[in-house]
């Protein structure tokens, strides 16, 4: 009786597993072996041709352990840089299908940088094309390159087996730096759509060093030379466009006001020629904007710490007078730093200080006065610093040992 | 009785709030942003206020009549032939809204995760899990959203501390810039999310513990006010509220952020466990409130007979309403909030309260 009461149901459910093993199965599956990692993406864009070339930095597969050379084999780099063209972005990054035997796959990005030229003409279908598409991520950094973007993944990685690695390294060891700043396509994307504020991004680029060092050469060698990248200085926008560079003080200034300098290294010159290096530990700033009889005036206060790290100045400076006089010296040098920023700011008509949206949490009434026509009033806008730097320690000895 | 199963009032409460969060977590953030800019964690507390008073109205309806549904008093007050008009409108809201939440379910999946997977499969699948449910009762569904709740709001909780360290407090600033109206604008449509709370009219004859209606509600109320606060707090503090008004689904975006020491990443399937979880929920709800009011209009014996079929023209209705996303947004951003506050969510209760009211009209056992 039992058996014969529940034998149709188990007959179906025998039925439904069985059938659910044959039907497993997903519209959208992708198997690793189909797929073309695509490590970094450069896009440039090219006058003669008026169009847009979009090249990617491929994973080779199968190389990515390191090859081992010598071993007669014919020798494949590890990564493939793929170049396509067309008349927007999406048809050239389209385009590259017809070349890559594989689905292009772009989830795991690690840069993206953008060429000079189409960084001048306009950064909105850049922009659009790395936040619309599902796979992307606002993780990646965001670059500028001097020139052809593309010429980046053509240089030489110095210690990780792809560019794009070495990229994100390199940023990774910036912070400690502060030369340039650090920016992922969504530090990037924030300032384009506030009011009062533009983007900036970290300036790329491809510079020739010989590989050996010329008395090293072996004879009836050709002195060799290789691509490698540097990451230095600031591309600075205004509202979209690519308005210019900021060298590496302008860009320590910048990192001051925005309050990024987390560490670094300063050396203020002193009156005897000696020299001294100041590691920051800490920094803060606050910015204080003042509507003074319809002139606009914006007040930076720094407040900084640092360590002495290198001295080779003749006063003792275990002394606290010396002390007094390095920190104000260090404070002149970053005041210089900032005011050199914000000269830049005016001369690019960019606000990549902020300064507008200080304004605007400080009286958002009468920035809407001045709203349309900020980057004319920017020129007008009186810039004061203000400079608390403080030495706490001076390393493990007091007076440089050595002094002539 | 149609139901035999009794749910106690904290299965009640949080099967309330994730009929209500489910949805609101991914589609609100963006939808109030584009109103109130930064002070859209305002219009969230606003909306709490709205959805307390809300649930003060419609609660003090359902405690008149604790041993009835909503369709049946609805006869019960005004009479059989508007009463009856009211019950069919009560069905069709139910399975509309459902249509319209199923269809949220697959849209999302389908932007964010599978898009080459057709809508069909995505709304199907859910709205057979449903119906499993439904057919089962308001006893497992309340039980199994015990656990559900639980999971989700730990995810929930765990997304925001994860992402905190990116927020900055200046994107908050200058608090109402524009006058205390663009946040009053911002709450509007969320109040429509606030005010799904009728669902508990639906459910409120099966509550071990009927007086204690207005904890229910308002603690529903409460929770997913928490949660939406949050979410407001952490996307406008990542994002800016300019960025926030432009994506679709900000919440997603900001988990995407989450990234430690380059391997802790990559972490969103966790926004899909929440949202299949909570809208699985709401949907079942939803579903179990069509069915009911169904049932209790024509007056039947037994209400499963009904689950299957009007599971069927919910997946049809879900495919079949809107054209596309924009659609879809532009319909719960503009029409569903004077659509369902006008009517079945606030109008409707608000005149069959006045009426019993005056007419001294009160179920058997009220508290």
């Amino acid at each position: 009786m039992y058996r014969v009461k529940y034998l149709p149901k188990m007959i179906i459910i025998v039925i439904v597993a069985v059938s659910l093993l044959l039907s497993v199965s997903c519209w959208d599956s992708r198997e690793i072996d189909d797929l073309a990692l695509i490590l970094g993406i450069a896009v440039d864009y090219i006058p003669e041709e008026e169009k847009v070339m979009y090249s990617t930095l491929v994973v080779r597969p199968g190389q990515v352990g390191g090859v081992q050379e010598g071993s007669g084999q014919f020798f494949m780099g590890p990564v493939w840089i793929s170049e396509s063209s067309g008349k927007t972005l999406f048809e050239a990054s389209r385009n590259l299908s017809s070349r890559s035997p594989r689905f292009i796959f772009e989830s795991h990005i690690q840069a993206i940088v953008v060429g000079e030229e189409i960084a001048r003409r306009g950064i909105a279908e850049v922009v659009d094309y790395v936040t619309r598409e599902r796979e992307q991520r606002l993780l990646p950094p965001f670059l500028i390159a001097k020139g052809r973007a593309v010429e980046v993944f053509r240089a030489e990685p110095e210690l990780e087996n792809n560019i794009a690695q070495e990229i994100r390294g390199i940023l990774n060891s910036q912070l400690d730096l502060s030369t340039t700043p650090v920016i992922n396509v969504k530090n990037f994307i924030l300032p384009l759509n506030q009011p009062g504020i533009d983007a900036v991004a970290p300036v790329i680029q491809v510079s020739e060093v010989p590989t050996f060092p010329d008395e090293e050469l072996p004879v009836g060698y050709e002195p060799e030379s290789k691509k490698t990248i540097s990451i230095e200085g600031t591309a600075v926008f205004s509202r979209n466009q690519l308005a210019g560079f900021l060298d590496v003080p302008e860009t320590k200034g910048m990192l001051w006001v925005r309050g990024d300098v987390t560490q670094t290294t300063m050396i203020p010159r002193l009156p005897d020629e000696g020299e001294v290096t100041v590691y920051i530990i800490r920094s803060g700033s606050s910015m204080e904007p003042e509507f003074i009889d319809n002139k606009l005036k914006i007040s930076i206060q720094i407040e900084t710490e640092g360590d002495i790290f290198i001295s080779t100045i003749r006063q003792d400076i275990s002394d606290p007078e010396v002390i007094e006089e390095l920190e104000k010296t260090l404070a002149n040098h970053i005041k210089q730093e900032i005011l050199a920023a914000a000269a830049k700011s005016k001369e690019y008509q960019s606000d990549f200080l902020g300064f507008g949206a200080a304004f605007r949490r400080k009286d958002p009434e009468k920035w809407k006065e001045f709203e349309k026509s900020w980057r004319e009033m920017l020129q007008e806008v009186e810039v004061e610093v203000r400079v608390l730097a403080e030495i706490r320690r001076t390393g493990l000895i007091s007076t440089p040992i050595l002094v002539e | 009785m149609l139901e035999e199963g009794k749910i106690s009032t904290r299965q009640a409460t949080f099967l309330m709030v994730n009929t209500i969060l489910a949805t609101a977590i991914l589609f609100l953030p963006a939808i109030s942003t584009r109103q109130a800019l930064q002070d859209a964690w305002i219009s969230t507390l606003i909306t709490t206020g709205n959805g307390i008073l809300i649930s003060l109205l419609v609660v003090t309806l359902m405690r008149r009549f604790p041993r009835q549904t909503l369709v049946q008093y609805s006869e019960d007050i005004a009479g059989k032939v508007i009463g009856k008009i009211i019950g069919v409108g009560y069905i069709w809201f139910f399975l509309h809204i459902n249509a319209i939440i199923v269809r949220e379910f697959g849209d999302f999946l389908i932007a964010v995760f599978m898009p080459r997977t057709p809508l069909l499969v995505f709304n199907a699948m859910i709205v057979i899990l449903a119906i499993m449910v439904v057919r089962s009762g308001l006893e497992p569904l309340g039980r199994l959203n015990e656990w559900i709740f639980i999971l989700n709001s730990l995810i929930l909780i765990f997304i925001f501390a994860l992402t905190l360290r990116e927020v900055s407090p200046a994107n908050f600033q200058p608090v109402l810039e524009g006058g205390i109206v663009p946040a009053l604008r911002g709450a509007y449509t969320p109040t429509a999310w606030f005010g799904e709370i009728i669902t508990l009219g639906m459910i409120f004859p099966f509550l071990t513990q009927p007086h204690r209606g207005y904890r229910i509600a308002i603690g529903a109320h409460l929770i997913v006010g928490a949660f939406l606060l949050m979410g407001a707090f952490i996307t406008i503090g990542i994002f800016g509220p300019e960025l926030v008004s432009r994506l679709k689904f900000p919440i997603m975006a900001a988990v995407r952020l989450i990234s430690f020491g380059e391997f802790f990443e990559r972490i969103e399937s966790l926004v899909m466990v929440i949202w299949v979880g909570g809208v699985f929920v709401k949907i079942s709800v939803f579903h179990y409130a069509t069915v009911m009011a169904a049932a209790h209009s024509f007056n039947l014996r037994d209400y499963r007979p009904l689950v299957i079929p009007l599971g069927i023209l919910n997946v049809i209705l879900s495919i079949h309403l809107f054209e596309g996303v924009t659609d879809l947004v532009e319909f719960l951003s503009i029409t569903f909030p004077v659509y369902a506050l006008s009517t079945f969510e606030l109008g409707i209760p608000a005149l069959l309260l006045l009426a019993a009211l005056f007419q001294g009209k009160r179920g058997e056992n009220n508290v």
